[in-house]
């Protein structure tokens, strides 16, 4: 009955926007300089105080009563165009704008982000510019888009170093990560230290924590939507860099010009190149060792390729690929004391890891008000591990040998096709709608086992191969959602979203309506208030700290139900002179179905009975936050602070965890304060500093020993009872740039953590014993990780 | 600037090296708590163990028992008796626990918190049976092997489908020539019978006690536990309402004397509650799964390396209380922690001791024990295929 009404209201306010003559003003907003287009970009009628925002494509329709209308395109770093016209007809209207490179904010002011900032009705989302966190001071000299996203309230990262996200009291699996609308089953490198995006082929990054857009679902607590860039249609560009640890090459530009376009990005690592020269040194010094060869690297590649038809027809392909890798391969040879008998070993080892993403998009425009878009994709993700050892020992009578060799499998990989509709039957409504169909195969672990035994011309041999059968899942989802202007003031954004879910011989499916409510107080002032309900129907199987290349994406099961939340938040929204975006979001969350490990449990990449080591139970997280944003001018930033609460409650009979009490969750911290600024001292040279404060991440540690069943016992009162020390530190970074005949080259020094703060990393007992004083002295030890690291790294841009 | 030449390279080394700091434990020290720990048997005189829990940062591997407690058993309700102190914190009761008595330990000791703990002695499984036993064997040859010998000891690898083993047998032992290795594959299949009592959770541990008569080769080292080689114990039970599939017994097939030798041994122990077949008859099937391996003489004679050793497979099944249940099973986790370290999830070990920590739990065995006495194999004929020499 509470859906039906929804319906109906949804239907009326649809049929209020019947009304008399208007026409379509529709096209594409591009960069002027690149062809790129721009994303949620203003197109705002001065004459009639209406407006709309391009679509992740580009695209905007906006209908206006048959009159004179003064249009103005902006966007955030750009010069506004305005086009004049009495509007007597449906007219397409392709705007190019120009990048303001002046960055004097006397000249132009920040332009409103009608979809997000004081106007829009959508909140608890920030889009983040990339052009902002390119400047950032790195780790490693490598800027990472979502240890960006770090730095924003109400999102927390996970240990130092890594780029793990926990949003709003969530988990770490419970974030949607979506690269062109794909999503990314991994997206860390090494063990969650770097993300896999590379920003120099990332175009936007907009982050959603709460309040979501109907058309967004499957995960808890994020939705993470990062663009690429589709290509220069005017000429070929590129830059390339050359850091501590890796060096990238971007390189785009037209094919046909003005039709075909390219962006291609290549991002490779080369620790394990550095040390080849060595590696060969210590084989070449040391008699006993013949071949040694061993590293880590991962690499990116990223590529778009757009084609346009026509005004109305445009096609792209997305790839993203991206391995971790580890190797090593030794050979080593022991001579006894007679030249003729020798031991030889071969040790090799071949880890590797990734992601293979890929999409075709056909964006079509139906009519000036009617936009399509159709993807099909496909995303993987895949783990394999390989060990092998071979031995031999040769003397003038025998030959005997043993081979032995482990490999391990996993994957997850989805082929998904679906289909978008933006439709602004007038400026009162931007309705959009569709529908999604995806095959999840799950791939849990396999191992294979060989051995091989020689003697002489014997030879004795195993191969058996054990495991996990693949897992294949349905899951549909369909959407609507209508962004409606009551009226001046007030905004309303109302959505639903259905998905279903068969597995196994079970079937789930939820219906999650969206809410928004925007009352626009004054040009400067907003009120906004949100709800949105989500579901989840895959978990990660991972108890460790840090992101591990062997965790395992597992679908719900009939034991297993799916995850669900609902999510309240209510914010006030302030521009201050065009200039500085705050705004105040507080927010009430509640999670059920959450899967939590039993005590002592572990996988290991095994995901055999994973549902008898878990248990399933609720939990809850609140906080307030604050933000203050200057995206625009000199000097650009964010103060960012964060008040939360997350809180955990596993009480159902047999599956209790913490002996049926509250705990607070895993990542519950609360205070989390980040300052971000960037500053352009002259066309020459530009500095940034990001400085963070968070409390302590929780741990769980054991405080009392006794003894029962004459064992050493160590007695834990509560999960996560233990806080490390607060967590502080400020990262430095200043460009040095240049033009040159070709181009401009950019030297960027950072330094991590440039006051050396000794950060938690974990903690651990150690124990001393005195014979002579027959005691024993335990010590706390805290280790840390990432101390002061400086980088530099040498840019060229063409 | 000389000076940051000089020492910068090393400021900067140490900078990066300096990544683990002794810290102070700034959260509250949690004081110590009295530990109760008595595990309630019918029929068997109670006792009852009292110490200390120690802060875990505490200069000491020690724990301290306490001797000075009031320690009061109240029995259905009724104070009975004041437990007298023993020795090494345990103290003994006179009252001696009968199934179905609700007992209550209240105790009190100088600077620790009171504690309290309730529990109910079990009641035994009435009617644990042995049902059918069958056993059955393959012979077959083993198409890997080699043979080695060194001085006195000769060494066998053998390499079945199913996977490895290695003997070690006095050398005076085997023939002359092996020609061959045949491997017996032997399958005990053992049933117990029990009902479970209706209207209540029972929660139940099985466990399994092989026990082989002393060695009978003529090394003093080895085979002391009898010369099988272990492939695996695998239980699995049925009733009206449940058919489980079979569940593996851990029983680790340890290198006790550290010679290489698998043997079985130790107890394996599973614990199940009956969620699933409350008041209802339960089938137990046991099944060991077991080799052991002759050699072949030049003459197609097989040579056992082991002798018909006779096995005697205990079993039991303990009916156990939810408390005691929940604290084993706890403990096994905890174990299980130490062993799997940091990629684990920590354990809270159960304890029901109000006001402190430990365990007041109680449990009731029920044996029953089968006799397994392997065939002799010796002195048959088989043909040989190939011929090792030394």
């Amino acid at each position: 009955m509470k859906h039906f009404h929804l319906i109906l209201l949804f239907g009326l306010l649809s049929l209020s926007s019947l009304s008399a003559r208007n026409f379509t003003v529709s096209g594409y907003l591009r960069d002027a300089a690149t062809g790129e287009t721009l994303i949620s970009a203003t197109v705002y009628d001065r004459h009639s105080g209406k407006g709309v925002t391009s679509n992740l494509y580009g695209f905007y329709s906006l209908t206006l009563p048959s009159d004179s209308v003064n249009l103005e395109f902006s966007y955030l770093g750009y010069l506004p165009a305005r086009e004049s016209f009495f509007l007597d007809g449906d007219r397409t209207l392709n705007i190019s704008l120009v990048a303001n490179t002046l960055l004097e904010e006397v000249v132009v002011e920040a332009p409103e982000n009608r979809e997000i900032g004081v106007r829009g009705t959508q909140m608890s989302t920030v889009a983040v510019p990339v052009g902002q966190i390119k400047q950032l001071p790195a780790l490693f000299g490598e800027v990472d888009v979502l240890k960006a996203l770090q730095l924003l309230p109400g999102v927390q990262g996970g240990i130092e170093g890594s780029s793990g996200m926990y949003v709003r009291g969530g988990g770490p699996d419970e974030n949607l990560v979506l690269l062109d609308g794909v999503p990314v089953y991994n997206v860390n490198h090494a063990g969650g230290f770097f993300s896999v995006f590379n920003a120099d082929a990332i175009k936007n990054v907009t982050l959603y924590k709460g309040s979501f857009p109907a058309r967004f679902g499957g995960r808890l607590s994020s939705v993470v939507d990062v663009r690429m860039n589709d290509g220069n249609d005017k000429e070929i560009h590129g830059n390339f860099s050359l850091g501590l640890i890796s060096s990238k090459i971007n390189v785009e530009g037209p094919l046909i010009k003005e039709k075909t376009t390219f962006n291609v990005s290549l991002r490779r690592t080369y620790s394990d190149l550095l040390a080849k020269p060595a590696l060969a040194y210590m084989a070449k010094t040391d008699p006993d060792i013949r071949r040694f060869s061993a590293g880590y690297y991962f690499y990116d590649l990223n590529l778009k390729l757009a084609h346009r038809f026509s005004d109305r027809d445009r096609l792209y392909l997305s790839l993203y690929s991206g391995d971790d890798a580890i190797y090593a391969n030794v050979k080593t040879s022991d001579y006894t004391n007679s030249e003729d008998v020798h031991y030889l070993s071969h040790l090799n080892l071949d880890w590797k890891w990734g992601n293979l993403v890929t999409a075709l998009r056909w964006n079509h425009v139906i009519n000036p008000k009617l936009f399509l878009n159709t993807t099909a994709s496909y995303t993987r993700y895949r783990f394999s591990m390989g060990i092998g050892i071979d031995e031999s020992y040769t003397s003038p009578t025998e030959q005997t040998g043993e081979e032995a060799g482990l490999t391990f499998r996993s994957a997850i990989e989805d082929y998904t096709l679906k289909t978008d509709l933006d439709w602004q039957p007038d400026t009162r409504h931007e309705i959009k709608g569709g529908a999604n169909i995806t095959w999840h195969t799950f791939k849990p672990g396999v191992s294979a086992i060989s051995a091989k035994e020689r003697t002489n011309d014997d030879v004795m041999r195993i191969d058996t191969t054990y495991g996990d059968k693949e897992m294949a899942s349905l899951e549909t989802m369909i959407y609507v959602e209508d962004n409606i202007e009551l009226t001046e003031f007030v905004k309303l954004n109302l959505g639903l979203h259905y998905s279903d879910y068969f597995v196994s011989r079970s079937f789930y499916h939820s219906l999650q309506p969206r809410a928004g409510l925007r009352l626009l107080l004054n040009d400067a002032w907003s009120f906004k208030l949100g709800y949105a309900r989500m579901n989840q129907y895959i978990h990660l199987l991972s108890n460790s700290s840090i992101s591990l290349p062997t965790d395992l994406w597992v679908p719900v099961t009939r034991q297993i139900q799916p995850m669900h939340s609902q999510q309240y938040s209510a914010g006030v929204f302030y521009q201050w002179r065009s200039k500085v975006d705050f705004s105040v979001e507080g927010y009430y969350k509640t999670m059920d179905n959450l899967i939590e490990y039993k005590d002592g449990a572990s996988f290991m990449g095994t995901s055999t009975g994973w549902e008898e080591k878990v248990c399933m139970g609720r939990g809850w997280a609140y906080g307030v936050e604050f933000l203050a944003q200057k995206s625009f001018g000199r000097t650009t930033g964010w103060l960012a602070y964060t008040w939360a609460k997350s809180e955990r409650l596993f009480d159902r009979p047999g599956q209790e965890l913490n002996w049926g009490r509250v705990f607070p969750a895993k990542y519950d911290r609360r205070h989390d304060i980040s300052l971000t600024a960037s500053h352009k001292l002259s066309d020459r040279i530009d500095v940034s500093a990001t400085w963070v404060y968070a409390t302590g991440n929780c741990a769980t540690l054991g405080t009392q020993q006794y003894l029962v069943e004459d064992q050493t016992t160590t007695y834990i009162e509560n999960r996560n009872n233990y806080r490390f020390e607060d967590y502080h530190r400020l990262d430095v970074g200043i460009n040095f740039n240049k033009k040159k005949k070709y181009g401009t080259r950019t030297w960027n020094l950072s330094v991590y953590n440039a006051y050396n703060q000794k950060n938690p990393f974990f903690v651990y007992t150690e124990s001393s014993y005195n014979p002579g004083t027959d005691t024993v002295r335990k010590t706390l030890k805290q280790v840390s990780v990432f101390t002061l690291i400086p980088s530099l790294s040498y840019s060229y841009k063409f | 600037m000389n000076a940051l030449k000089k020492y910068g390279p090393l400021l900067l080394l140490v900078l990066l090296l300096s990544c683990e700091k002794e810290i102070k434990f700034r959260q509250a020290v949690s004081s110590p708590m009295l530990v109760m720990e008595s595990v309630v048997v019918p029929d068997s005189a109670m006792q009852v163990r009292l110490s200390r829990s120690r802060f875990f940062l505490e200069s000491t591997n020690r724990f301290s028992f306490v001797p000075d407690a009031d320690l009061q058993l109240f029995v259905n309700g009724v104070p009975t008796e004041q437990l007298s102190y023993d020795d090494e914190g345990w103290y003994r009761a006179a009252y001696v626990p009968r199934s179905g008595d609700r007992l209550r330990l209240e105790a009190v000791a100088p600077s620790l918190p009171a504690v309290h703990a309730e529990e109910t002695v079990v009641t035994g499984v009435a009617d644990f049976q042995p049902g059918d036993s069958t056993s059955s064997y393959t012979t077959s040859q083993v198409a890997d092997y080699e043979v080695y010998i060194n001085d006195s000891l000769a060494y066998v690898y053998v390499s079945r489908t199913d996977g490895f083993d290695y003997l070690i047998v006095p050398a005076s032992r085997l023939p002359e020539v092996v020609t061959g290795v045949v491997c017996h594959d032997y399958r005990y299949r053992v049933e117990f019978v029990f009902t479970d009592q209706a209207d209540r959770a029972d929660y139940y541990e099985l466990s399994l006690q092989p026990d082989f008569n002393a060695g009978t080769l003529d090394h003093p080292d080895f085979f002391t536990d009898g010369n099988f080689f272990y492939g695996s114990a695998t239980f699995s039970m049925e009733s009206r309402s449940l058919r489980t599939s079979n569940y593996y017994l851990d029983l680790d097939a340890d290198d006790e004397t550290g010679d290489g030798f698998m043997a079985l041994a130790g107890t394996a122990a599973r614990r199940f509650s009956d969620e699933f077949f409350n008041g209802e008859q339960v089938r137990i099937s046991l099944v060991l799964h077991l080799y052991d391996y002759d050699a072949i003489d030049v003459e197609g004679k097989a040579v056992p390396l082991s002798e018909g050793v006779q096995m005697r497979l205990g079993v039991t099944l303990s009916c156990l209380s939810e408390n005691y249940y929940l604290f084993r099973q706890s403990m096994d986790s905890a174990s299980d922690d130490d062993l799997i370290g940091v990629f684990s999830e920590p354990v809270q070990v159960y304890s029901n001791i109000d006001g402190g920590v430990g365990i007041l739990g109680s449990y009731c065995d029920k044996s029953a024990v089968r006799l397994l006495t392997t065939p002799n194999f010796s002195l048959r004929v088989y043909d040989p295929d190939r011929f090792i020499y030394y």
